[in-house]
């Protein structure tokens, strides 16, 4: 199913952990209702992708993404970095960024929201938990966040406490 | 002192006569009886240790006594004075500058006949005296008799006696190692009227001689800061001076001093007294007072420089050892400072730890788990019911992994992280907790809160884990075919507070209720595969965190009663 309003719509996801890229990619095929998933495997090549560098130039192949899902861990580049600098670009500066790890580290928490993230997600461990919670990011992709900028699910750990 | 001889004014006055027996000049010269009792007199004059004179007043044309005249002197007065074949002259040949109080005082005496006691110093004579002094013979004769006594010694003796109280006075308020050098050099350099005075101290590697503010007469004070000890005679000669006090009335002549006294001479040191301290057989320092002319030194000098010494090292060394534990204390607070901070860094570094090695394990598990998931999804049909119970027992083995990681996280965080204490009341926790925790919600469980409750001192968060952890143990428990029922309740004794989670249970044998709060105990066989084992560890750790206590009642077939210790938290 192809929804033509999410045709050129795209998520860029930065990730490390190939096994964790692989389900996204297979979720997104059953669940992405046409909405495209750019994988970059570290925060160098996430930022390089913003900026249109080299290959990146070519905006037919690799759009401006609508949402960044950034892992926090992640070799070169963190998330958190990518964050920061997404932030510090007028033309990011309202991007939809959600972080997407393995661990609620408070700390992590902490300097996420500080540095403007829309949402903290820690990576279910299995594919039923995992749909469910794209099936939310997705409704973002179509819709937008609310006012508060923040991601209006419950596993977000931005705005609980 | 007083004289024990009888007064002459005391003395039975001649009946015949207004003038004394002692009258020289009188008329009664040529009484025989009168002779012979003047000479006895004259005898007892002599005999005493005190110094006797008469004297006749001089004046000026404003009726000012300006001098006089020794009419006659007693056998003691030349040893009492150092004044020699004085009858007859006048007091001003021998002492042009004898203060003029001297010539006030006998002055009155013989204008209005009044007798007078009074202490004096006669800076001309380098004496102090004790004096009686009473007019004698006719009024205009202006005679005055006068009865002294040298008390320089007692005199000095008071004095020195005052300036160590003085100086041991000052320096008692001092606390700083220079101010009180400074204030012992002047007072004894101006005390002794000497031109300099200073305290040396040998360096530690015994090549220079570190000197501290000097006293230097008629100047500013100055000279602070080590000198060579070479040029003054090296080691060799500062150990000698060290063994004992050393006075030196001549560098030029003294043994000790004439091969480098052009040395001293330069420095405008020619006599000095250098007088060491010693500690514990070590020579800590020396107190030199000197001059830049040859000087007689006087025993009391030698004394005094010795007891000021005496008095002020211990001081001194007071104020060094003050200053040495201060700068100990600090380092030792400095010392604690860095070993907290390294201790913070070490549970930090801990914490970050766990976090990454929960994040690495639990990585690969995700990705078991949700292959395995894709797999059962994907292929189940092919693979039969076999095989999916496989796979199935796949997943729970490793979510029960992955719960077992979370766990040992949460328990590393309840030993180590901050848990400030706080005012919690426990109505709303409690409800908060049966609310958020699934499985604790009233479909599922019966749990009655009683209320009220005692408000603790607690960590919120710690004690949120803890109740969670009590609750759910309470109502997972049970036997089978019985609904779970718990009661949660405090009571306050003294300032603790107890709050008790009931169950109904199936129960905890005696002999397990300290193996329970072990970490990764479990109760065999599981009836529950969902559970870890670190749920009571948690609450120990957290609640021994909190400054409390955790324990329990419980048999076989009972339930068990799980209680905890907290401080009560009084109304303001």
């Amino acid at each position: 199913m192809t929804d033509p309003v999410a045709a050129n719509r795209t998520v860029l996801y930065a990730e490390d952990d190939p096994n964790d890229a692989f389900f996204m990619g297979r979720a997104f095929e059953k669940l992405g209702a046409g909405v495209g998933l750019k994988v970059v495997s570290n925060g160098r090549e996430a930022i390089d992708y913003l900026s249109g560098v080299d290959e990146y130039a070519d905006r037919a192949r690799y759009p401006l993404p609508t949402l960044l899902l950034l892992d926090v861990k992640m070799p070169q580049l963190s998330g958190l970095e990518v964050l920061a600098w997404a932030r510090a670009r007028t033309e990011f500066a309202a991007l939809p960024v959600l972080m997407f790890t393995s661990s609620a580290q408070k700390s992590d928490v902490d300097r996420s929201r500080d540095l403007g993230a829309n949402g903290y997600l820690v990576k279910p461990s299995n594919s039923t938990h995992l749909h469910l919670l794209i099936q939310d990011i997705l409704k973002v992709v179509a819709d937008g966040l609310p006012a508060d900028g923040r991601l209006p699910i419950k596993e977000n750990l931005i705005g609980q406490e | 002192m007083t004289y024990s001889l009888p007064h002459l004014d005391s003395l039975p006055p001649s009946p015949s006569t207004d003038a004394s027996a002692l009258d020289v000049s009188s008329s009664r010269t040529d009484d025989a009886g009168y002779r012979a009792k003047n000479a006895d007199y004259r005898a007892i004059l002599d005999s005493i240790d005190a110094g006797f004179c008469v004297i006749e007043m001089l004046f000026d044309a404003q009726g000012r006594g300006t001098d006089y005249i020794f009419v006659e002197t007693n056998a003691s007065f030349e040893k009492t004075t150092g004044l020699v074949n004085a009858v007859g002259s006048r007091m001003r040949e021998f002492a042009p500058c004898h203060e003029q109080h001297w010539f006030d005082i006998y002055g009155e005496v013989a204008l209005t006949g009044k007798p007078v006691r009074f202490e004096q110093e006669a800076r001309a004579l380098h004496r102090w005296y004790s004096v009686y002094a009473f007019r004698i013979g006719k009024p205009e004769d202006l005679k005055v008799a006068v009865l002294f006594e040298d008390v320089t010694a007692r005199k000095k003796a008071d004095q020195r006696r005052v300036f160590l109280a003085e100086i041991s006075e000052t320096i008692s308020y001092l606390r700083e190692e220079a101010a009180i050098v400074r204030a012992v050099v002047r007072a004894l350099g101006g005390f002794l009227d000497v031109d300099r005075c200073f305290f040396a101290e040998l360096t530690d590697d015994g090549g220079q001689v570190m000197l501290g503010e000097n006293y230097l007469r008629g100047a500013p004070p100055g000279f602070a800061g080590s000198m060579d000890l070479g040029q003054f005679g090296g080691l060799e000669f500062w150990h000698r001076l060290s063994r004992s006090e050393t006075i030196v009335e001549d560098v030029t002549i003294h043994p000790l001093t004439q091969n480098i006294a052009e040395v001293y001479v330069r420095f405008a040191i020619r006599s000095f007294i250098g007088q060491p301290f010693k500690e514990a057989g070590r020579v800590t320092l020396l107190l030199v007072v000197s001059e830049s002319s040859p000087r007689q030194w006087s025993p009391d000098e030698a004394k005094l420089v010795e007891d000021v010494v005496a008095r002020v090292w211990p001081v001194v060394e007071r104020v060094r050892s003050e200053r040495e534990l201060i700068a100990a204390h600090a380092e030792l607070e400095q010392h604690v400072v860095e070993r907290t901070a390294k201790l913070q860094a070490a549970v930090s570094e801990l914490e970050t730890y766990s976090y990454s090695i929960s994040h690495d394990l639990r990585a690969p598990l995700r990705a078991m788990q949700t292959y395995a998931g894709i797999l059962t999804e994907e292929c189940g049909d092919r693979i039969g019911d076999e095989g999916r119970d496989y796979l199935h027992r796949i997943m729970s083995a490793s979510e029960r992994m992955d719960r077992l990681i979370r766990d040992v996280l949460v328990f590393s965080q309840a030993a180590h992280a901050n848990t400030a204490l706080e005012r919690v009341e426990l109505a709303p926790l409690v409800a908060a907790v049966i609310e958020t925790y699934p499985g604790l919600n009233a479909a599922k469980a019966d749990i009655e809160v009683v209320a009220p409750m005692a408000p603790v001192q607690a960590n919120q968060a710690a004690l949120t884990q803890c109740l969670a952890n009590l609750l759910g143990n309470a109502i997972k428990f049970v036997p089978p075919g019985v609904s779970p029922k718990a009661r949660v309740w405090t009571e306050a004794e003294d300032d603790r507070v107890r709050l008790y989670v009931r169950d109904n249970g199936v129960g905890i044998p005696r002999e397990l209720h300290e193996k329970i709060f072990g970490v990764f105990y479990r109760d065999e066989p599981a009836r529950d595969d969902t559970g870890t084992g670190i749920g009571l560890a948690i609450v120990r750790k957290a609640v021994e965190r909190m400054g409390g206590r955790v324990g329990l009642e419980s048999a076989p077939g009972k339930g068990s009663t799980f209680w905890l210790d907290l401080k009560h938290s009084p109304d303001d």
